[in-house]
């Protein structure tokens, strides 16, 4: 026993957190639903003026889940598992915990800006990396003092060993340090327009044309390294195991999957630019490398199914678990789907078409968005120190984001290869028999199943907030801390 | 240099670089697997990182005396 053991872990944060998953969440998840009616029904562009228009939404949409809610969910869970596998608390380093407040109080701050800017119109037109120039400033802020808690609490632990998890959390604030300021080089025009008119939030490239391009893919693609797949591949390293009181099925495994991913994904980007401007050998790297990428996703998401080995039976009883399998099932599926995607002879079909989207949607729904919420239900109590408030509402939740994810990717799935077979078909005489409107004719009812299918989803989404506020509220009070499988309530 | 000869350094670095990562990979598999083995080191016991989290309990390997000679 350590001399420390009035100490407890420090939730103040997780929960501060948590909150923003949530709140983030449903505003990013709720503006998604409402582009996918507009794609059905392009009238709904026009019920908020300059407002509601597709091209204000579909930023705030993209930035909000993945800068919004994911990253809410990433700082939860770190701020979570770091504690807990490095055995220190936030309550030891006043300077720690004041770092790790201002890290939400400015990341919270920069999200509702983004919001608002998004809204009056404020991009750099770069995919994922919308946000203007002094809000990329407030994100270099706190993304350094998140690697400062991060680095802090890692100098801080009484374990030795830094658990696998961890590596993969260190990853993403590594890897996306770097992405992030490169990508993000612009230049104000204020500051050289001289008499002309310039907006202050309006910002330039440094790099132009095809090296914009370059720069921006291995931006965009990494932002799915490192957003989207390294620190979820951490949290669920920590959550299935705990939840379900298996070890991992191969420690060793994992830290290979690691290094392989680490090495691989960083190539993968150019799968973006297949038949662009850029160079031939980087088209072919990046589809080769995506190819390759097979492997180390494999290797993590094979690594947690065994982990379940002799234990399938959790599937049955328990909710949690069957969000965190059908989470690494997705994740198997969409890291299969895209290195096909990735093939330039399949991409030639899929490049410009629904497919991506469906594809990008099976692993964000199916895999971030599962783990995410099976985290923060296996926090829950220990953080409320209350039982889950309803089990029924987690399986009508997790059957209803089901059915919306499935109705997602299948609809999305033909769509793409339906849009893709007509953009290439030609008579005899060689013209194209098909005109875009007519593709967009046949899709219709594609894109309202897809709708349907994201509003699913959304609703699912209510109900796991309404679960988590009433567990906080309204959950039955635990007297000790629940070593593995998370109680809750029928 | 001619557009031909930069395309064959890029060619050929890019041919060595994997090679190297290759080596370096393969052979860390093999080392980690060799030391479960030989028993030199016990990676799976690292499980236990996530079972045994609680502040009060002993950690698994303390940072200060148990710097394990195979390392």
């Amino acid at each position: 026993m350590q001399s420390n053991a009035q100490l407890e872990y420090d939730y103040s944060i997780v929960k501060a957190f948590t909150f923003a998953t949530i709140l983030f969440g449903i505003i990013g998840m709720l503006v998604g639903v409402i582009l996918s009616f507009q794609l059905a029904f392009p009238e709904l562009n026009n019920l908020a003026g300059e407002y509601g228009t597709f091209g204000r939404l579909r930023p705030l949409h993209t930035n909000g889940v993945a800068f919004g809610f994911t990253l809410s969910g990433i700082f939860a869970t770190w701020y979570y598992v770091g504690q807990r596998t490095l055995k220190m608390s936030l309550n030891e380093s006043k300077f720690l915990m004041t770092v790790a407040k201002l890290h939400f109080g400015l990341y919270f701050i920069t999200i509702l800006l983004a919001v608002v800017t998004f809204l009056m119109g404020f991009t750099t037109s770069k995919e994922y990396a919308e946000l203007e120039w002094p809000l990329d400033l407030l994100v270099v802020v706190w993304w350094v003092l998140w690697g400062v808690a991060m680095f802090g609490m890692i100098g801080m632990r009484r374990e030795r060993t830094i658990y696998v998890a961890i590596w993969y959390y260190m990853s993403s604030f590594l890897a996306i340090a770097m992405l992030y300021l490169f990508n993000n080089m612009e230049v104000p025009t204020f500051l050289w327009s001289g008499d002309a008119p310039s907006s202050l939030m309006h910002s330039v490239s440094m790099y132009a044309g095809s090296n914009d391009a370059s720069v921006q893919w291995w931006y965009g693609h990494n932002a799915v390294a490192f957003v989207f797949t390294a620190p979820i591949i951490g949290m669920i390293y920590y959550f299935l195991p705990k939840e379900s009181g298996q070890n991992i099925f191969s420690y060793k495994l994992s830290l290979l999957s690691f290094w392989g991913l680490m090495f691989v994904y960083l190539w993968a980007g150019g799968h973006h630019l297949l038949y662009s401007t850029v160079p031939d050998w980087m088209q072919t790297m990046g589809s080769t490398m995506s190819v390759v990428l097979i492997l180390p996703s494999w290797g993590s998401a094979i690594n947690m199914l065994l982990t379940m080995k002799g234990e399938w039976q959790q599937l049955q009883t328990s909710p949690l678990i069957k969000f965190m399998i059908l989470a690494s099932t997705f994740y198997m599926l969409s890291t299969i789907e895209g290195p096909i995607q990735a093939i330039k002879s399949v991409n030639a079909i899929a490049h410009f078409t629904d497919w991506i989207p469906g594809h990008v949607h099976d692993g964000v729904l199916g895999w971030v968005g599962f783990m995410t919420m099976a985290s923060l239900f296996h926090m829950a109590p220990r953080m409320f120190k209350r039982e889950i408030y309803s089990k029924s509402l987690m399986e009508t939740q997790f059957w209803l984001q089901t059915v919306g994810i499935v109705f997602y990717f299948t609809s999305m799935w033909i769509a793409g290869i339906t849009q893709g077979m007509m953009w290439r078909a030609y008579d005899e005489y060689g013209s194209l028999l098909y005109s875009f409107i007519d593709t967009v004719e046949v899709l219709h009812p594609y894109y309202t199943i897809r709708a349907v299918g994201g509003l699913f989803y959304l609703v699912g989404f209510f109900i796991f907030a309404y679960n988590i506020y009433k567990t906080a509220t309204a959950g039955r009070v635990l007297d000790k801390e629940p070593a593995n499988a998370s109680p809750m309530a029928s | 240099m001619d557009q031909e000869t930069l395309l064959t350094i890029q060619g050929y670095g890019k041919f060595f670089l994997i090679l190297f990562v290759f080596i370096v990979f393969y052979s860390y598999a093999y080392s980690i697997y060799k030391r479960q083995k030989t028993g030199e080191r016990d990676f799976e016991k690292y499980s236990n990182l996530v079972h045994d989290d609680f502040l009060d309990s002993c950690p698994l390997e303390k940072r200060d005396n148990s710097i394990e000679k195979n390392d």
